[in-house]
């Protein structure tokens, strides 16, 4: 099976050629024979590559030990999700899904604008499957995931060896959100690929009016969105394996998946301007180039080990390749945008400054901004060794002090934007919309301090969540007023009908609302509380905030391919007894020695009691660690909410049957007016 | 009797808890002093997080740095004491010693501030009357825009 795959992946390297070959000289010279079938063979490429991630998931399902891959990321007790999951565990594999879906992509997109788009098409072929073609080379290349293992011997041959078990997979790694997080996140950051084939087609065929961001809005959204919920699934991850009481450390590779999200978010709101008002064209091609670029310049961080991360599970030598990769499509797209400049030129003027134009003008700047910030940071440890030798660290105290205030006048805008009139907000316009959450929020901040919320950063962060959620759901029930007074509709049909009749704008205002909880999440994260106990005893008591903790018993038992001790902890809140907490300490065996926490976690709306035990030497003592952690499960609601919000916005307006009212008619066309 | 002894009851007490409570005062210090610094065991997390088992460095690191709390050292001193002794990796965040570690924390700023009148120079630009530019009058820029609005009409509508 393993000379199956690699020859699937010579017959992708040589059918990814052809493709963009074929594609080039059939639009240049008016061929559509050759284009149809440059397009099959981007079809054919994606069967190459699928033929080649099945045959590594067949080899990891049938413990073929023979496969060095197999044998480094695998072993025979690993359960069978795991087993599914290795083959993204490491280096080679994770490449090889990486182009899987990419290829998935090509072939999606090629098939759905089969009879669309004729010029452009076939540069957006050429484009995604020349991207293939990298990665494909790394495979057959580079990091081959059939390599088959083999030792070498005295005289320096090599001999074919074939372990009688594997090595198993990194304990962390063993994680059912870790069959979940890096699929999210790779199909997450390679969906930008769509847009920024699209762009670089227009920019080829100088077709740069709205087409093709019309053409990709779907794809762009479902990417970012799904790249979002995927890096909320990592920090998911982090919060319940790694034992540190958080879910966001700022470490390099979370970084990494962050920035092209970041961008995705400064694209997904200046192509509005570009489609409702033809301005921004230039903006928008650069957006989505550098939001592409740092999707591949994340995996570059993520898999090269350029910089020390407690994530980078797996490193070598690629990163050059990638580097030179990341250099030849910035170039080439630097160049397409230079001498089309003519092209794109705004077809309408800016209006004022108190505008929705310039309003996502700077709700772009603050996101370009928050990204430069992290890249920044994330890059100074490399250029200090460059600079002066020495490798500091730029850990969570400098981007946090530095992107807290930037991501919070963000939220800012996030409630004012979507508000803001086209050309010219009116004044009065303004104080309709924003006078009584402003008051409400100012308001509201003397109880929150009241109530103990002494952190500055979090105070704020939460009046500005309260302002910018009232400016939402203010929308929301104007809309269904104005809809159940003129239709007769409930009010909550009112609501329904109302967001599934103008989803990208009622979609839009949920993804708002989505962030407005995340914040709120976020804000707990400054009143976190953390108590050690080392050498605690059974009966022991201990106590965080208003809750009490008594250590009941330690065992030990037996899983399918670990042994864990385990404490039995009951949990008392003012007394009484609401839940009993089993956190484990395991030891994997095969691969690292080191052994693994897996916490246990009690979640309510209010805060997450948090329990880590490190194990016991002699079956009576061991070392706790509990954190109370405030607010967290919003973050994962938002998250919920983000996806939600994403899903509708995506859906087509749903059409008005039948008769609709007069007055509803006006003041829906006025409110879409007032949004458009 | 009875009230001396009660008197040195209450004073026994309040010492205990006086003492105690400094002593949490100083587990409270040390742990946020962990927070600007690295756990220097490779896995790259800040001292004050690393729960690490059986971790060849952060208890060590911890009882160092809770002997300087004790010690009643400020938190430059400590710092520079770790630094010392680890390297600059084992701060957390860049020093503002120099000019090129003082640039890791100003750079955002400047650029927060560099774009910000980008973006103000670009609105009172556009909004200072220049005409709207239409499409370019090169050979194929006609034919480009038709070509776009027959493509639009092939393409279904959001």
């Amino acid at each position: 099976m393993a000379q199956f795959g690699q020859f699937a992946l010579a017959i992708a390297f040589i059918v990814a050629i052809y493709a963009i070959v074929a594609s080039v000289i059939g639009i240049r010279s008016r061929n559509d024979k050759l284009i149809a079938s440059g397009r099959n063979a981007a079809i054919c490429n994606c069967i190459a590559i699928s033929t080649a991630i099945f045959s590594l998931g067949y080899l990891f399902l049938t413990d073929d030990f023979s496969v060095a891959y197999v044998a480094a990321h695998s072993s025979i007790d690993l359960p069978l999700h795991f087993k599914i999951s290795s083959v993204w565990g490491g280096q080679e594999g994770s490449l090889l899904f990486w182009s899987w879906i990419l290829t998935v992509y090509s072939a999606l997109v090629i098939f759905q604008n089969r009879d669309k788009h004729r010029s452009m098409m076939p540069y957006v072929t050429s484009v995604l499957t020349a991207t293939s073609l990298f990665f494909t080379a790394m495979h057959l290349f580079v990091v081959n995931p059939f390599k088959i293992g083999a030792i070498q011997m005295p005289g320096g041959a090599l001999s074919l060896f074939r372990p009688s078990d594997g090595v198993g997979l990194n304990p962390l790694l063993q994680d059912t959100l870790m069959v979940i997080h890096p699929p999210m996140l790779y199909t997450g950051m390679v969906g930008l690929a769509v847009p920024y084939a699209f762009a670089i087609a227009a920019l080829i065929t100088r077709q740069l009016g709205d087409t093709w961001i019309r053409t990709t809005r779907r794809w762009t959204m479902a990417a970012w969105a799904i790249l979002g919920i995927g890096i909320l699934l990592g920090g998911k991850w982090a919060y319940r394996e790694l034992g540190w009481g958080g879910y966001w450390a700022w470490d390099p590779v979370e970084n990494a998946s962050l920035m092209p999200w970041l961008i995705g978010t400064a694209f997904l709101h200046s192509v509005m301007v570009q489609e409702k008002k033809g301005m921004l064209k230039v903006w928008n091609v650069v957006l989505i180039v550098a939001a592409y670029t740092m999707s591949i310049f994340g995996t570059t961080l993520t898999r090269s080990g350029l910089v020390d991360s407690v994530h980078a599970f797996a490193k070598s030598d690629i990163g050059g390749y990638f580097m030179a990769f990341i250099i030849v499509t910035v170039s080439g797209a630097l160049y397409l945008i230079l001498d089309r400049l003519p092209y794109l030129k705004p077809d309408k003027q800016m209006g004022s400054v108190v505008s929705r134009e310039s309003s996502f003008m700077f709700n772009n700047l603050v996101l370009l901004v928050s990204c430069f910030a992290i890249l920044w940071g994330t890059m100074f440890p490399v250029l200090s060794e460059w600079y002066n030798g020495n490798k500091i660290t730029v850990g969570a105290p400098f981007f946090n002090r530095v992107n807290v205030p930037i991501a919070i006048f963000l939220l800012f805008l996030t409630g004012v934007g979507p508000l803001l009139a086209w050309r010219k907000a009116s004044t009065n316009s303004l104080k309709r919309n924003f006078l009584i959450p402003a008051l409400i929020a100012l308001a509201s901040g003397v109880p929150l301090y009241l109530l103990g919320v002494n952190h500055f950063y979090a105070w704020l962060s939460l009046v500005m969540s309260i302002f910018v959620g009232l400016t939402i759901v203010r929308e929301f029930y104007k809309g269904a007023q104005a809809r159940a007074y003129g239709t007769g509709e409930r009010f909550h049909e009112a609501i329904v009908n109302l967001t599934l009749r103008n989803t990208r704008r009622y979609g839009g205002y949920i993804i708002h609302f989505g962030f407005v909880l995340l914040f709120v999440g976020w804000s707990g994260q400054a009143f976190s509380e953390k108590v050690r106990l080392p050498d605690s005893r059974i009966g022991d008591k201990f106590q965080i905030h208003q809750y009490d903790m008594r250590v009941e018993n330690m065992a030990v038992r037996e899983g399918a391919n670990y042994l864990a001790q385990f404490a039995t902890v009951s949990l008392y809140e003012y007394g009484k007894k609401i839940a009993v907490m089993s956190p484990e300490w395991r030891k994997y065996g095969g691969r690292d020695q080191q052994g693994t926490t897996e916490v246990a976690i009690l979640s309510t709306l209010k805060s997450d009691i948090y329990l880590v035990f490190q194990g016991s030497t002699d079956g009576v003592r061991g070392d706790f660690t509990i954190y109370y952690n405030p607010l967290v499960m919003w973050v994962w609601i938002g998250g919920t909410v983000l996806g939600i919000g994403t899903v509708i916005a995506m859906l087509p307006n749903r059409q008005t049957h039948g008769k609709t009212p007069e007055s509803v008619r006006t003041k829906e066309s006025e409110e879409v007016e007032h949004a458009v | 009797m009875n009230t001396r002894s009660s008197i040195v009851r209450k004073l026994i007490i309040v010492v205990f808890l006086a003492v105690g409570s400094g002593a949490q005062a100083g587990a409270d210090r040390a742990e946020t002093l962990g927070e600007g610094l690295i756990c220097m065991c490779g896995c790259n997390q800040l001292l004050s997080g690393c729960e690490m088992i059986n971790c060849p460095a952060a208890p060590s690191m911890r009882k160092e740095l809770r002997k300087y709390v004790d010690e009643g050292e400020d938190d430059k001193t400590i710092f520079a004491s770790f630094s010392a002794k680890y390297g600059a990796k084992v701060l957390s965040a860049p020093a503002t010693d120099d000019w090129f570690n003082l640039s890791a924390w100003v750079m955002p700023f400047i650029v927060l501030g560099g774009g910000a009148a980008v973006v103000v120079l670009v609105l009172k630009r556009v909004r200072s009357g220049q005409p709207t530019v239409g499409p370019p009058t090169t050979d194929a820029a006609p034919y480009e825009k038709e070509i776009e609005e027959e493509l639009r009409k092939l393409t279904p509508e959001d």
